[in-house]
């Protein structure tokens, strides 16, 4: 399943310009599976940082306007893109000056295989 | 204050043989929306632009292309500006 999921997320990783890579996280932000290009700076990717999106996705959710299903952060070197797949978080991590749309669309191939892995840990 | 946009892109839209009209941002974000082309095709649409424009053939940065990708059952015209990228689905 994991090697699955890693097949799959390093397809995607060659369709977009800039983007360097793509994470499946748990919620507390423990790595469950990591594609990214050579010379990434893995340092980007640290638990907290990665954790700290669904405190903010949790909050963002109490706005009143419904579920938050993605916070797009931008940086003066990259964007983050995340989507609440909770209890997993999917990341982008790419370019500040990549096409934000494109990776969005991106998470729409993602989603089944995503699907599978909630649906795996989910208790019936 | 998007008023005039969305104004401009309904007009578009109502224009005979038009079925879809986007207008995106340039990062690839969908600023307006109308009939086939949903929001959803933004990046693409914008992303076909970009790529068509790194084509220039020593013409100068403003000197944008129009793409025409064609089907079957329709053209999809696709045009790059500055701050923006407008496509128009037309059959």
């Amino acid at each position: 399943m994991d090697e699955g999921l890693q097949a799959v997320l390093k397809k995607h990783l060659h369709l977009v310009d800039g983007l360097r890579c793509i994470s499946v996280s748990d919620r507390d932000g423990v790595q469950i599976v990591e594609v990214h290009t050579d010379h990434f700076p893995t340092g980007v990717i640290k638990p907290i940082f990665m954790g700290t999106f669904a405190i903010a996705s949790e909050q963002a959710s109490k706005l009143g306007v419904g579920k938050n299903t993605s916070i797009i952060s931008y940086y003066s070197g990259y964007q983050v893109i995340q989507f609440n797949y909770l209890p997993f978080v999917l990341t982008f991590i790419a370019d500040s000056k990549s096409n934000t749309g494109m990776l969005y669309s991106l998470e729409e191939d993602l989603r089944d295989p995503i699907g599978h892995l909630q649906a795996a840990v989910s208790v019936p | 204050m998007e008023g005039h946009l969305e104004h401009q892109v309904t007009e578009i839209s109502q224009t005979p043989g038009v079925v879809g009209v986007i207008c995106t941002d340039p990062q690839g974000l969908s600023l307006a929306a109308r009939g086939t082309l949903k929001p959803e095709s933004s990046g693409l649409v914008s992303g076909l632009a970009t790529q068509a424009a790194s084509l220039n053939l020593g013409n100068g940065e403003d000197d944008k292309p129009t793409i025409v990708v064609e089907f079957d059952t329709g053209n999809i015209l696709i045009r790059g500006q500055q701050n923006s990228t407008l496509g128009i689905h037309k059959v």
